[in-house]
């Protein structure tokens, strides 16, 4: 009779010992990334929505490899490479989560649903009373998405793998899945997962970048909410379909996501109660699965890419560029206004709504406790979220002609 | 390896597009006001 292997029994840690020691060690910095970005969610250092789910599913998916058929090692959470249909279909039944990676994020479904719900939380009125300023800062912060893009290529990508790279720079994380897999399928994981952690993390560099560019006594500006027109329903309302049947027009490609953001600023401007319930509950499951798919991603395989260095490299440098860029048209705002615009509402039109409306409250309120900025910051945060759609939907229809 | 000049010539055109687009978007809003600013008193808002 012959005994087990004494491994056998511990399939999870024999696979260290069938790993290259690189790839090991990876695989337990993983393990602690994970728990780390968990423990910085809890404390809510870093968006807690999105790192609870991605760092509790990075931590599981390193820490549960094994090896599966034909001796290769993997784990039973998704496998993302997969593609020809009889594997597809086993992969289907055996991996929990690959129903869902298949049929909501890898055909942009959960980049729509995600984008729906924004549109369903997101306030318009200062957008709509002050439309020039909003969109004046929301273009100075995309100065990433663009100045990335030529960097890329000269880093070695193709145009469409660059402008897929660029749109990091957007800061929104729907239109960096929805690009990506539109123009470079093969990179969509990687990007879809530094996308998502770097906006997890601007929340905590951001303000560093501020204190650094913002003096304290421009940050100390006050700005008087009562000041904001007061807008209509109706014109929100009104707004929502004709912004959206004319983006549509002008780029068909990026319909699907100006279709659901315009959509769910419809369903908040028509007041009817059922469908904001529903969207709100909506917006909390796609979030969540969304986190969850990411982190169980983020296994040691997709990580030891080689180009996924320079992807890092690139993503943080296209969100630092729209920062800066954020910040030089906020201090011009500032300037031409006789110093009455707050520059720290330039920070905001970087588009990760609400995260960077929160960001410019929060490093005003650290200059004078009394001031509230939140409901300005909103116009150019809304703002950002159209110009990076905008450039989403040029990127997907221009890049592929050259 | 792809032209980097080609690359610039992208984000020009980019951005051209871009402002462009945003224009649109700065006069639809001012038409949608004016839209609904020329209806209000005749028609009950709900």
């Amino acid at each position: 009779m012959n005994f087990p292997n004494i491994w056998d029994f511990f399939p999870g840690l024999h696979s260290f010992a069938l790993m290259e020691p690189s790839h090991a060690i990876i695989r337990i910095l993983l393990v602690f990334l994970g728990v780390f970005l968990v423990y910085m969610g809890y404390k809510e250092k870093l968006d807690p929505l999105l790192m609870l789910p991605l760092g509790f599913t990075m931590a599981l998916v390193n820490a549960a490899i094994l090896i599966m058929g034909e001796g290769q090692l993997g784990n039973l959470f998704v496998d993302p490479m997969v593609s020809e249909p009889d594997k597809l279909l086993d992969a289907l039944q055996i991996n929990f989560l690959q129903p869902f990676y298949n049929f909501t994020f890898a055909n942009g479904l959960i980049a729509c649903l995600v984008f729906l719900g924004i549109g369903a939380i997101t306030d318009l009125d200062f957008f709509i009373a002050r439309p020039f300023l909003s969109l004046f800062l929301a273009i100075g912060a995309e100065l990433g998405t663009l100045l990335t893009l030529p960097l890329a290529v000269a880093l070695g990508f193709d145009f469409k793998e660059a402008a897929s790279i660029a749109i990091v720079g957007g800061a929104d994380g729907p239109m960096v899945l929805f690009t990506s897999l539109i123009l470079a399928k093969h990179l969509f994981v990687p990007i879809a997962v530094i996308a998502y952690v770097y906006l997890g993390v601007c929340y905590a560099v951001y303000p560093y970048l501020i204190k650094l560019m913002i003096p304290k006594k421009l940050r100390a500006i006050h700005m008087d909410p009562s000041e904001i027109r007061n807008v209509p329903s109706s014109e929100k309302f009104a707004f929502a379909i004709v912004a959206g049947v004319i983006l549509c027009l002008i780029f068909p490609v990026a319909a699907p996501l100006f279709a659901c953001f315009f959509f769910g600023v419809a369903v908040k401007e028509s007041n009817i109660a059922r469908f904001r319930e529903f969207l709100d509950i909506l917006l909390s499951g796609a979030t969540l699965f969304l986190g969850f798919t990411l982190g169980a991603l983020l296994s040691v395989t997709v990580v030891m890419d080689h180009r996924v260095f320079l992807i890092l490299i690139l993503g943080m440098v296209a969100l630092l560029l729209s920062g800066i860029g954020g910040i030089i048209a906020g201090l011009i705002a500032c300037k031409l206004s006789g110093g009455k615009i707050n520059p720290l509402i330039g920070i905001a039109a970087v588009s990760c709504v609400p995260t960077t409306a929160k960001v410019a409250q929060h490093c005003a309120m650290e200059a004078d406790e009394t001031i509230m900025i939140l409901p300005h910051a909103m116009g150019p945060c809304v703002a950002g979220v159209i110009t990076t759609a905008i450039l989403c939907g040029i990127y997907v229809t221009l890049v592929p002609l050259f | 390896m792809e032209d980097v000049g080609t690359a610039f010539r992208i984000v020009f055109l980019t951005s051209l597009l871009g402002i462009v687009n945003c224009a649109f978007i700065y006069v639809v809003i001012f038409l949608v006001r004016w839209f609904t600013s020329s209806r209000k008193g005749g028609v009950e808002e709900t």
